[in-house]
């Protein structure tokens, strides 16, 4: 699973969104590292809903644009669960062996 | 509409029409929330991510088109069309061959008698068999045997590099027809029965556009090929000249020209016969 996926799933884990909000929100998450655009956005969305990972759950116009929200589906969960434990995992590992490292040689040399 | 609304509109052209009558409106959304007041050219970042995102859909969809958008089975169609042809020109290869032989000729090459005759007896073999494995509905077995026609092409330009060189570029333009049959039997994903048959039901009009399409297009890569190589003798003859490289360029391009006009030609009429039936919107 690719980053913006990810980051994508876990925005609507929390509560349907819209596109703009999905945005804003991994904006947020990431401490403004990670800013969405468009194009890129709805490469994700639209796989993920071919996927059945996520669905649309209502949509309404706000001052005359439309605005579709996006919901999280059971298999999107199960997806978005396994992705972070795999994650969890590796950080885990690079973190001992870090702390490894930290005891072995007393940090990194050069 | 503001400048800036329209410009972002003309950027979705990047995507295909279906993508944009489902998520166009929402996209024109989500820009116009993006952008800072008082902007009016999209930013390059936005326009390259817009651009890219929609071409890959493009892409995404003609080759791995997903079911039922008549791609695949156009590609299985066009593909027997195509091992039809390379195996007709074998056959009449073989038959002016053994007629030669027939009236005395020996087809000697390299020291050895018949062997003139060992290039179109195994294309003819070959593309026979892939045209059988077609049509049995074996789709796995016609890209194997495809993909051993590609290297039988390759073998017989060796073999007459090795006899009379000016000739083996002359099986240039079969070499390149047979790694796109290849291709197309391995992106179709039905026999070519089955998709035949979607084709000419009634309902088939979408796959035999496709078929018409795909057709050109091997054309096309034939009809490029042959023009390479007719240029590459001409210069190993006389050397490029000035006239030469002006006929060149025509020669490359005109298959170029033709095949674009066509497209351009059918999106203005689609155009035409789609105006009055206002906007779809394709999404659930």
């Amino acid at each position: 699973m690719r980053e913006p996926t990810f980051l994508v799933l876990t925005a609507l884990a929390e509560e349907p969104r819209h596109g703009y909000a999905v945005i804003e929100d991994v904006a947020t998450m990431t401490g403004g590292r990670v800013r969405l655009r468009a194009g890129t956005l709805y490469a994700a969305l639209d796989r993920l809903r071919a996927e059945g990972l996520i669905e649309v759950e209502r949509e309404e116009v706000v001052q005359s644009r439309l605005r579709r929200y996006y919901r999280l589906t059971g298999a999107g969960e199960r997806s978005l669960a396994t992705e972070t434990a795999r994650l969890r995992s590796q950080a885990t590992i690079a973190e001992s062996r870090l702390r490894l490292r930290g005891t072995q040689f007393g940090g990194a040399t050069a | 509409m503001t400048i800036l609304e329209t410009r972002y509109r003309r950027l979705l052209r990047a995507y295909p029409a279906g993508h944009r009558a489902a998520y166009g409106e929402e996209m024109i959304g989500v820009l116009m929330s993006g952008a800072e007041e008082g902007r009016r050219f999209p930013s390059p970042a936005d326009a390259f991510d817009l651009v890219r995102a929609g071409l890959a859909v493009r892409l995404g969809r003609a080759f791995h088109a997903p079911a039922g958008t008549g791609w695949r089975d156009a590609a299985a169609v066009t593909g027997l069309f195509s091992a039809l042809a390379l195996a007709a020109v074998a056959v009449g290869r073989l038959v002016t061959g053994l007629s030669l032989w027939g009236g005395g000729d020996p087809m000697r090459a390299l020291g050895v008698d018949g062997l003139m005759l060992a290039d179109p007896a195994a294309r003819t073999v070959i593309w026979l068999l892939v045209v059988a494995a077609a049509v049995l509905g074996l789709r796995r077995t016609a890209v194997v045997l495809a993909t051993a026609g590609v290297l039988v092409q390759a073998g017989v330009i060796l073999l007459w590099s090795a006899i009379t060189p000016v000739w083996a570029m002359f099986l240039l333009w079969q070499f390149g027809l047979a790694i796109v049959v290849t291709g197309l039997f391995a992106v179709s994903d039905r026999p070519v029965r089955a998709a035949l048959g979607a084709a000419v039901r009634a309902t088939g009009r979408q796959v035999r556009g496709r078929v018409v399409v795909l057709s050109a297009v091997v054309l096309m890569i034939g009809y490029a090929l042959q023009a390479l190589d007719l240029v590459v003798t001409e210069w190993r003859m006389l050397g490029p000249t000035a006239g030469g490289v002006l006929s060149a360029a025509a020669l490359l391009m005109s298959p170029f020209v033709v095949f674009g006009g066509g497209v351009l030609l059918l999106g203005v009429w689609e155009r035409l016969v789609g105006r009055g039936h206002g906007h779809v919107r394709a999404h659930e």
